[in-house]
């Protein structure tokens, strides 16, 4: 074969790949990379549902919406002939690309969001419909309506569980080590001396994750809120300043000593909270600060590890004996705004049923305490004995309680913390500058 | 005459009229919402005058330090990304037999997203990434770093990725200028008896002064606009020591800040525009002087 002919067939195929890829791309008319449409060979097939179907959109994160999300949506299109598409946007992106609907008049039906005070930010006055009257309301745990409740109304189902962070530890390696549960910073420094005069890292933390550094910060708020009685009122109100709060500037400077010591590691800001089962798993770390369900994801992923066994204690920065529990995970609430309301009522009401409740807690091996009180709860040893450890009890954490509480930029500063860029003090006024400017 | 005038302007309307919507009246509107509070926190967007840019220029956030880092990014880029590439134009605009394919491989960089080279090189650039493994391979273990998250070196790493990624581009822009440079110049050198230093300085670096501006303008605008690399390597992080004018911009927006958002977005469309208009103004000077 010539070279001429040789470019032509090279030509050839380049033009077809590029044509059928055109095609394909337009052939796509109903869903695109972002969406995703559940559809069931199931569906009612009558002339009459067929008419009454509608499609209802549903925003979230890519997190937050699992398999049996899906799945269950596919029941509930086979039950109804109501389509459920989820618009996914990346966990990064989503607050923003939800924010920008509103902002355009494109809201969707049904947006998920975190629960609590956190919830304020997408303007619920404006787009939140009020269900209070809702059938499921009555069944709801004490905890699920309190951080699902807006301005006196419930604004949101949840059907995700309510879970704070501590320190995870495997009780063998303790006992191995002669170690005990630390009860206060100086115990807890002595512990991480010990383990690292083994050869074993003390604490696994993922110091890339500007998220997981806000966490650390997160942990004190029951404390503090127990302590001083209102301050979160007052912090929501910008009537008091958290660099003005000792305990967390003492706080922020023990979480410092910990990473100079090197109970984190070396080069523990390079660490990724994606690579945070296998180092657990691994044995190479001893403790981990995370929520009381994550042994059952190391036990998936590593059978031998006993992770079921494992422990919790609140983390003991600034003394601290409080559990900080969040308002209750990621809610789902109706855009008042919705040409479908009823039907994403209808979809709620599914979510909601007894049966599907716990088809939807099996699936989710990583939720603890279950939303509804006639569905039968589950907890991880992690939860039970972070109840024990914590002697002054639990208490509702920053992110559940302080208004505009920003993960990333508080992350970034514990970061800077870290690297000497900034004091304890310094951090905790950059906090509370970034949070006078949303008052403005 | 009058006709011919007619024509041309009506000739010019459409793509005008697009220019326009598309480009004039966003940043105009830009302009306007950055002297406002727009917030998705407040039912009312209100006039705040300068208080934005006061904002940025005068408080103790680090929107000062992002600015700075934006500039610095910039300044090292170009340099070496200029350096380089006019190097490795010289070497293959030169007789050798892999010339065509060498110049592919330098230019593939440019074709990858930013995004995808941000992740690929977050494992390379890793404390236990090939680079250390490397630099350990061969004994230097004294000169292996965690490269992204080291304060004294995380900037640096995101600036030699970008120059990885755009020294090839460079050298294609400036390959395009020595091939409009006449052979018979070089020949007529080598007669009177000038060396290779004497001809380059002389005839090569000379004729190459247009494209020269053209790429560093180009590679200033580049520098000024940076952000999917950073996104994708450090995020501005760690702490703020890689944020840069435009992961701000990003994370104002996020954070429903759209005022604020739109202020520094002014600031670097207004630091892009100065400067690429003083390079314009000095090399029109240096044109109309030769």
């Amino acid at each position: 074969m010539s070279s001429s002919n040789k470019n032509k067939w090279v030509n050839k195929i380049f033009a077809s790949v590029a044509l059928i890829g055109l095609l394909t791309g337009c052939g796509s008319s109903e869903s695109n990379s972002n969406s995703t449409t559940t559809s069931s060979a199931n569906a009612p097939d009558s002339a009459t549902t067929k008419k009454s179907a509608v499609t209802i959109t549903v925003a979230t994160s890519a997190n937050w919406t699992k398999d049996i999300d899906k799945e269950l949506a596919k029941d509930f299109e086979a039950q109804t002939g109501n389509k459920i598409e989820f618009l996914i946007s990346p966990d990064d992106q989503y607050v923003n690309v939800l924010k920008s609907k509103f902002q355009t008049g494109e809201g969707p039906d049904v947006y998920l969001t975190p629960s609590g005070v956190a919830m304020e930010q997408f303007l619920p006055d404006q787009h939140a419909l009020d269900l209070s009257n809702e059938p499921w309301v009555s069944r709801y745990a004490d905890w699920a309506k309190a951080g699902t409740t807006y301005n006196g109304k419930v604004i949101a189902l949840n059907t995700w569980s309510v879970d704070g962070w501590g320190v995870l530890y495997n009780p063998a390696l303790f006992e191995q080590a002669g170690l005990t549960v630390p009860t206060n910073y100086q115990e807890f420094v002595k512990v991480c001396e010990a383990l690292l005069a083994k050869g074993t890292t003390p604490i696994y933390e993922p110091g890339k994750a500007e998220w997981h550094q806000e966490v650390l910060l997160n942990t004190m708020g029951s404390m503090l809120s127990k302590k001083t009685p209102g301050i979160y009122d007052q912090f929501n109100t910008n009537q008091a300043k958290l660099a003005d709060q000792k305990d967390l500037e003492t706080g922020l400077t023990q979480l410092k000593e910990l990473a100079d010591k090197g109970f984190f590691g070396k080069d523990f800001l390079s660490q990724t909270w994606e690579n945070s089962v296998d180092a657990m798993g691994s044995g190479k770390y001893a403790m981990m600060l995370t929520y009381s369900t994550f042994q059952n994801e190391v036990l998936a992923k590593f059978p031998d590890s006993k992770a079921d066994t494992w422990s919790m204690f609140p983390l003991p920065l600034a003394d601290n004996k409080t559990w900080a529990t969040s308002s209750g995970g990621i809610v789902r609430s109706i855009n008042k705004d919705s040409k479908v309301i009823d039907a994403a009522k209808q979809y709620f009401d599914f979510l909601a049923k007894t049966e599907n409740l716990k088809k939807y807690y099996a699936a989710r091996p990583d939720l603890g305490p279950i939303s509804f009180t006639d569905v039968e709860g589950k907890t991880s040893n992690a939860y039970t004995s972070v109840i024990t450890n914590a002697t002054d009890g639990t208490g509702l954490d920053f992110e559940g309680g302080v208004k505009f509480w920003n993960q990333s930029v508080i992350g970034k500063l514990v970061q800077d913390l870290y690297l000497g860029g900034k004091t304890p003090k310094q951090v905790l006024e950059a906090i509370d500058s970034d949070r006078a400017k949303m008052f403005q | 005459m009058q006709n011919k005038k007619i024509y041309s302007r009506l000739f010019v309307m459409p793509a005008f009229i697009l220019y326009t919507i598309l480009f004039i009246l966003p940043v105009l509107g830009g302009l306007y919402y950055s002297f406002t509070n727009w917030s998705d926190m407040k039912p009312t967007i209100s006039f705040i005058g300068l208080d934005n840019y006061k904002e940025i220029f005068f408080s103790s956030g680090s929107y000062l330090k992002s600015i700075y880092h934006t500039l610095s990014f910039t300044l090292y880029t170009v340099v070496f990304k200029l350096g380089i590439g006019l190097v490795l134009a010289l070497l293959l605009n030169e007789g050798l037999k892999t010339k065509k394919v060498l110049r592919t491989v330098f230019f593939l960089p440019y074709m990858l997203s930013p995004l995808i080279i941000g992740i690929i090189f977050i494992s390379i650039l890793g404390p236990d990434g090939p680079l250390n493994m490397v630099l350990r391979f061969i004994g230097l273990d004294h000169l292996t770093h965690s490269w992204l998250t080291d304060k004294n070196f995380v900037l640096g790493s995101t600036m030699g990725v970008e120059i990885w990624r755009m020294a090839g581009w460079n050298m294609v822009i400036i390959l395009a200028g020595l091939q409009t440079i006449s052979k018979s110049y070089y020949e007529a050198a080598a007669l009177d008896g000038a060396g290779r230093w004497k001809q380059f300085t002389q005839i090569t670096i000379p004729f190459l002064i247009p494209t020269l501006m053209i790429a560093t303008i180009l590679n200033i605008i580049h520098g000024l606009r940076v952000f999917e690399i950073i996104y994708a390597l450090t995020n501005g992080g760690p702490g703020d020591l890689t944020e840069v004018i435009n992961t701000q911009v990003y994370k104002e927006f996020s954070t429903g800040r759209y005022g604020m958002s739109n202020a520094l977005s002014m600031v670097a469309f207004i630091f892009t525009l100065m400067i690429a208009y003083l390079i314009k103004l000095v090399s029109s000077r240096e044109e109309a002087s030769s």
